[in-house]
């Protein structure tokens, strides 16, 4: 077991999602999952398609609020924030990082890792400071003018991992990274993370594959909208 | 995020697909030019209109004329030209307009008749010596007023009005027509007036005629007809004619104010004519001009409210490609919301875009409309010269119309860009990222 820090970065207690509430065809994706994550972990969640991870990454990553449930993100709770607050969340707290790399077209990459400093107010000049720094550490630097159509699969993926650490989150929360890349440049980025990690970074990732979840220190399994297990010890003591 | 920044956010988005952007502002660039073309022309032909008219007259007008009395005396009968017979004794005496003339000299000047030409006719002194002309009843001040240059001899005084000379101005084209390189001044020439009227005059003053319109098309110039000048007193007596008492006319001057002066002068006649069932009427040139820019700025407007449906098309234009844009772009919204953008900065984001889009078309049309104008200007020139008719155009920059353009399409910017915004705005993060 890796030293952990007490901090709880993601702390749900009884999370549950329902769609189409109140008609015959309601749904429920999440039964009342509970979840401590502490600063510093690099934590694997993973399932099968159709499980509930993707419903349970949209809540983590403050994209979507839970049914019923608490959720207390850094110590605060924000499963009912209004959108304008969550917002604000997702632009400071977390950093995301998609399996179709998501990064806006006919927009450079430096443009683009600068996106989430924009909304943040931050000024032109430290912005493109910043960028050019996070360029650096994912190997990307020559490439700042390029827009997305010029880069491989490999390439746009480091620039958004350069992105989702634009405003240096509490979270990086990543959905598949690797699912649209080549074993080898997967590799690539996912040593990426594992520098990222070694920096203090909280990282989740998000994935059905068993082998890229063993490099992670902790798996947490999710079937049928519940956890069927967590490797690791941070499960809430409430549950 | 500043408003700079969204903007250069749009420029970026809208010069990645530049034809796209181009078609989308074709609906507004037509919209304003035209616009800006019908009024431009509107304006000119006001102008234009107006400054022939001036040009006739050295200055402002004002006609004095008794009307019946609608309201005491409403049995006054026309004729199919809306004439009237007005009694013998409702009149302009001379005792009225000489305390007229006296209350009124700093405002208004006499003319007396100006322009009452009567029937024309020629002067003949042999078969190869004769000239066209119309015999004018002038008073003195008629010089001043139609600002005549004599080359020779003098104008028609006080006098001879006073006194009924039987004495003529001529032109020089009448004095080269009639008496060739000899001497006019002196010689006595027989003055054709329609009805069988003939007046026998002497030649006192021969002035310069200025060449106008259609006369430089005559190439004879005994064919030219020019005006005789005759003292209209003398004229008046020989055509037994008696309208005279019943119409004035003055030039205007030092009249800041002109309907004021109008209430003076009408009260000063109809202190006169109170309880006779007549009144004076003053007309001044200033409410015909009036009239005739009301005409011209009532069919300039109703042309630029059509013109203006086409910018409300090119509107419509803008808000479906706009639509179009935000699907094609749901991804994109998706990501950018994830990336911390608020609905309000998205929805910011689009309505700056369709706002550059009309400013761009609305830029566009102005630049296009003023140089239609300016080309319609010239082939108008062109082709009037070509007929020998002097016209100036006077091109005059519609700054109004140019301004309201620019309003417009703001409004229409943000009007028809308010409906795809808000529709990017609310869309749901996690739905937007997962759209294909």
């Amino acid at each position: 077991m890796p030293e952990q820090n007490n901090k709880a970065v993601i702390d749900m207690t009884g999370i549950i999602k329902r769609y189409y509430i109140g008609m015959p065809n309601e749904l429920q994706i999440l039964n009342g999952i509970s979840l401590k994550i502490n600063e510093g972990e690099f934590v694997a969640i993973v399932g099968e398609s159709g499980s509930g991870k993707s419903t349970m990454m949209n809540i983590i990553g403050a994209l979507d609020r839970p049914t019923e449930g608490k959720y207390l993100f850094n110590g605060e709770d924000i499963s009912s924030l209004s959108d304008k607050k969550l917002s604000l969340i997702r632009n400071k707290e977390i950093g995301f990082v998609f399996q179709n790399f998501n990064l806006i077209p006919r927009t450079s990459a430096q443009k683009n890792i600068e996106l989430p400093m924009m909304y943040a107010g931050k000024g032109r000049k430290e912005r493109a400071k910043k960028a050019m720094e996070l360029l650096g550490i994912v190997g990307m630097e020559e490439r700042a003018d390029h827009n997305p159509n010029e880069l491989s699969g490999g390439q746009k993926q480091r620039v958004a991992i350069a992105r989702a650490m634009a405003n240096d989150p509490s979270l990086i929360l990543a959905d598949e990274p690797t699912g649209a890349l080549d074993t080898k440049t997967g590799r690539v980025v996912m040593d990426i993370f594992h520098k990222l990690h070694k920096s203090g970074k909280t990282i989740v990732l998000i994935t059905h594959s068993p082998e890229l979840a063993k490099e992670t220190q902790r798996i947490i399994t999710i079937s049928d909208g519940s956890v069927v297990s967590d490797t690791g010890g941070a499960v809430n003591e409430n549950f | 995020m500043s408003i700079w920044e969204y903007i250069i956010s749009a420029k970026r988005c809208l010069s990645a697909s530049k034809m796209r952007t181009l078609l989308t502002t074709l609906g507004i660039i037509v919209g304003i030019s035209s616009v800006i073309l019908i009024n431009t022309i509107g304006n000119s032909l006001g102008q234009t209109i107006e400054n022939v008219i001036y040009s006739m007259y050295s200055g402002n007008e004002a006609y004095v004329s008794i009307v019946p009395d609608k309201k005491t005396n409403p049995d006054v009968e026309y004729d199919e030209l809306g004439g009237f017979y007005i009694p013998e004794n409702i009149r302009f005496t001379s005792d009225m307009i000489d305390a007229y003339d006296k209350q009124f000299s700093e405002q208004a000047k006499r003319v007396v008749y100006d322009d009452q030409v009567f029937g024309s006719g020629k002067i003949t002194i042999s078969d190869q010596f004769y000239s066209t002309v119309t015999a004018s009843a002038a008073s003195y001040t008629l010089k001043d007023y139609f600002n005549i240059k004599m080359l020779d001899g003098r104008f028609i005084s006080k006098q001879d009005t006073d006194r009924y000379t039987q004495v003529t101005v001529i032109s020089d084209i009448t004095a080269e027509s009639c008496f060739g390189d000899k001497n006019p001044i002196g010689e006595q020439i027989t003055i054709p007036n329609g009805n069988g009227v003939f007046l026998e005059c002497t030649v006192i003053g021969v002035y310069k005629y200025s060449e106008q319109g259609s006369a430089l098309m005559e190439n004879d110039k005994r064919e030219i007809c020019t005006n005789v000048y005759v003292p209209y007193t003398y004229l008046f007596r020989e055509l037994d004619y008696t309208s005279q008492d019943m119409y004035e006319s003055y030039s205007i001057k030092n009249v800041t104010d002109t309907e004021k002066y109008k209430a003076e002068t009408e009260s000063f006649f109809n202190s006169y004519f109170e309880g006779t069932g007549w009144k004076v009427s003053v007309e001044l040139m200033t409410d015909q001009l009036d009239m005739i820019s009301k005409i011209i700025n009532g069919i300039t407007f109703i042309i630029v409210a059509v013109a203006a449906i086409s910018l409300l098309v090119g509107g419509i234009g803008v808000m479906n490609i706009m639509l179009v844009s935000v699907t094609e772009r749901t991804m994109e919204i998706g990501v950018r919301k994830a990336m911390g953008a608020s609905n309000k900065s998205v929805r910011i984001q689009f309505i700056v875009e369709s706002v550059m889009i009309s400013f761009l078309g609305s830029f566009l049309g102005i630049i296009i409309g003023l140089i239609q104008s300016k080309l319609l200007a010239m082939i108008a020139v062109r082709i009037a010269s070509a007929k020998n008719f002097n016209l100036v155009v006077d091109l005059a920059v519609p700054y109004s119309a140019i301004l309201l353009s620019v309003l417009f399409s703001f409004v229409i910017g943000i009007g028809f860009g308010v409906y795809p915004a808000d529709k990017a705005a609310k869309m749901e993060v996690v739905d937007a990222l997962r759209y294909e």
